[in-house]
């Protein structure tokens, strides 16, 4: 794991949890289907814990050790929030939290990045 | 045939479509057959229409490839006489299976027949 | 109404060049990626497609040759066997993932697993193309990818930034990877010349009995109104994942990211009508690619061919399409990513771009052969212009894939 490639991992994961965040949101307002809703965050939850094995199995340079960690830890927990999302895509409330959590993530993710 | 003072067999007869009396396309031409001997005249026999003839026109890599043929002749010779005219394609006098063109696709239609709408 | 459903040729090729599954991820990226900077491309491209497809429609008018015909015939057995078996690997490539697209698409629509979905996607494809008459595959799938238009839409409800969209029909690089920029850019040209759009095209014109001299007016109408509507679907897709996707730097990997470029703005109502034009869009651009195929192995082999007999009327040429649909099949089904396949194929169709573009130059060109239809100088002019694009664009192409890393830095 290098500088350039923690630093794609950091946007990659933030971009999945962005577009997690705005697929709860859909739920949220009403403004979806369930079947695109439970679809897509398959898809999502796929990628996430795709990214999450991958950065686990780096070997990180000096001084990323414990960030590469973290990054993967915010992975596993963005992939599960998203399964949760496709396990209950029509779930109104449970999105708002799930929403909430990836947006969290996202910045999380942001702000790794920035520090590393 | 149209009257033509002067007819480019590279560029006007050789790979041109063959189509039959009635409008049914059957091959293209692919290569021509000249008679003749070296320094005296040379006259257009025919065409010739098959796999075997491509053979000697493919690229050396990819010499095995004719092409799926489904039955077609490997080698038929169309003679000129067969020849009604010549303009964007070759429109010959008799149907396809007569001169043994195009025997791919009627076996292959054969086995469509079966299936509805066809 | 007539002359509405009269260019509905144009339409479908265009459909199938513009948005199907690789342009619709790859024009949302674009626009992920470089906002704006490459709205030009579009454009360029555009007119570009439109030369030349009017140009392949006036030789299927005036001679009634289709492209495959033309290869041949001009560039000789050797070469044209070459073209042929290059347009049929990139044609295969893209008819797989455009299958994959389709169950994507239904899998989105209704939830259900992918793989059974497949299945049903082969079967809508097959049947559609075994029992439906020419003009209706080009009605049905080209006016239902106009549903796409929702991008639109949704690009004017996200109150564009017009100053910078504007700025984006001008040529520059405001990135610090000028690399990307031209992958990205080459990408887009590369997208617009998809050698099946023409192949398709011409053929097509043969199939609706065009007729010199009305219908060359109709060619050019079809040409223009067709890759015109496809350009402007390309661009709206673009303009929204800039205005959605840049300021929360969201990267499009998926179909159903684009989706919900129109969702989020227009809400379900949006989203449903992006994947209905999803659906009708990428299937017309298998029912394109798989004709296509079939197209250029009976032409270029002499074989009866046309959608306009039955499918018994024109057995290898139909035999060829199913084969199509069904290697296609067995693409799919192995688990291969369509988005990554067909963006492979965008790439690897440039570098066969010449082979196909040459012959028709000089063909539309040659007044023995086109009479008083042969190209004017607007035509050729532009004609060799493209042609330099093109050379250009299929020698960098395979670098710039390597050199980028997909366009991912």
């Amino acid at each position: 794991m290098t500088q350039y490639r923690f630093s794609k991992d950091s946007e990659s994961l933030q971009s999945l949890a962005t577009e997690g965040s705005l697929l709860a949101d859909g739920v949220v307002r009403g403004r979806t289907t369930s079947a695109f809703v439970r679809t897509h965050a398959q898809e999502l939850a796929s990628d996430t814990e795709k990214l999450a094995s991958v950065v686990d199995s780096t070997h990180p340079e000096d001084g990323l050790a414990s960030k590469t960690k973290q990054l993967a830890s915010l992975a596993r927990k963005a992939a599960a929030q998203l399964s949760a999302l496709a396990d209950h895509p029509s779930d109104a409330s449970g999105a708002a939290r799930i929403r909430s959590a990836l947006s969290d993530a996202a910045d999380a993710a942001e702000k790794l990045q920035k520090s590393a | 045939m149209s009257e033509q003072p002067q007819l480019d067999l590279v560029l006007r007869l050789l790979d041109q479509q063959i189509v039959d009396w009635a409008g049914r396309r059957c091959g293209n031409v692919d290569d021509v057959a000249i008679e003749g001997e070296p320094g005296g005249s040379a006259t257009v026999k025919g065409l010739l229409v098959g796999r075997d003839v491509t053979r000697r026109r493919r690229p050396r890599l990819l010499a095995f490839f004719a092409g799926p043929t489904f039955g077609d002749a490997p080698e038929v010779e169309v003679p000129w006489s067969a020849i009604e005219d010549i303009t964007q394609v070759v429109k010959l006098k008799q149907d396809a299976t007569e001169l043994g063109l195009a025997a791919g696709d009627d076996r292959v239609a054969r086995w469509l027949k079966r299936i509805p709408g066809s | 109404m007539t002359k509405v459903f009269q260019i509905s040729l144009g339409v479908l090729a265009a459909i199938g060049g513009f948005v199907d599954i690789g342009d619709i991820v790859f024009n949302a990226t674009a626009g992920a990626t470089l906002g704006y900077q490459l709205i030009w491309a579009i454009v360029v491209g555009a007119v570009g497609i439109m030369v030349y497809s009017e140009m392949c429609g006036r030789v299927a008018c005036v001679a009634k040759r289709p492209v495959f015909d033309v290869v041949r015939e001009r560039l000789g057995y050797k070469v044209g066997l070459t073209t042929l078996l290059a347009s049929q690997f990139v044609n295969a490539m893209t008819c797989a993932a455009e299958v994959g697209g389709v169950a994507i698409v239904l899998r989105y629509l209704f939830g259900l697993p992918y793989r059974p979905l497949i299945a049903v996607a082969l079967l809508i494809l097959l049947l559609s193309v075994w029992f439906l008459p020419f003009e209706w595959i080009e009605r049905v799938f080209g006016f239902g990818g106009l549903l796409l238009i929702v991008f639109a839409v949704a690009a004017v409800k996200l109150d564009p930034n017009m100053s910078a969209l504007e700025h984006g029909l001008i040529p520059h690089i405001d990135t610090p990877s000028p690399l990307i920029w031209c992958y990205f850019a080459v990408g887009v040209l590369g997208a617009a010349f998809m050698p099946y759009e023409v192949y398709f095209y011409s053929s097509g014109g043969v199939e609706d009995g065009w007729v010199p001299p009305h219908d060359l007016k109709l060619n050019k109408l079809t040409a223009i109104a067709g890759y015109g509507l496809g350009a402007v679907l390309s661009i709206s897709i673009m303009v929204v994942a800039a205005e959605l996707f840049v300021p929360q730097g969201i990267e499009p990997g998926f179909l159903g990211t684009v989706a919900l470029a129109a969702q989020t703005p227009l809400g379900e109502a949006g989203l449903l009508l992006a994947l209905l034009g999803m659906f009708f869009a990428i299937s017309g651009a298998a029912i394109d690619t798989s004709l296509a195929g079939a197209y250029n192995m009976a032409q270029f082999f002499g074989w009866e061919w046309g959608k306009y007999r039955k499918p018994g009327g024109a057995p290898r040429f139909t035999l060829t399409w199913v084969a199509f649909f069904g290697l296609s099949f067995l693409v799919v089904i192995s688990g291969v990513d369509p988005i990554f396949v067909t963006e492979l194929s965008v790439v690897f169709s440039v570098v066969a771009l010449p082979l196909t573009y040459v012959p028709i130059l000089l063909v539309a060109g040659d007044s023995n052969y086109m009479g008083r239809h042969a190209n004017g100088r607007l035509a050729s002019t532009l004609g060799w212009l493209y042609l330099v694009v093109i050379v250009v664009i299929s020698l960098a192409a395979v670098p710039l894939l390597v050199l980028t890393n997909m366009g991912e830095g």
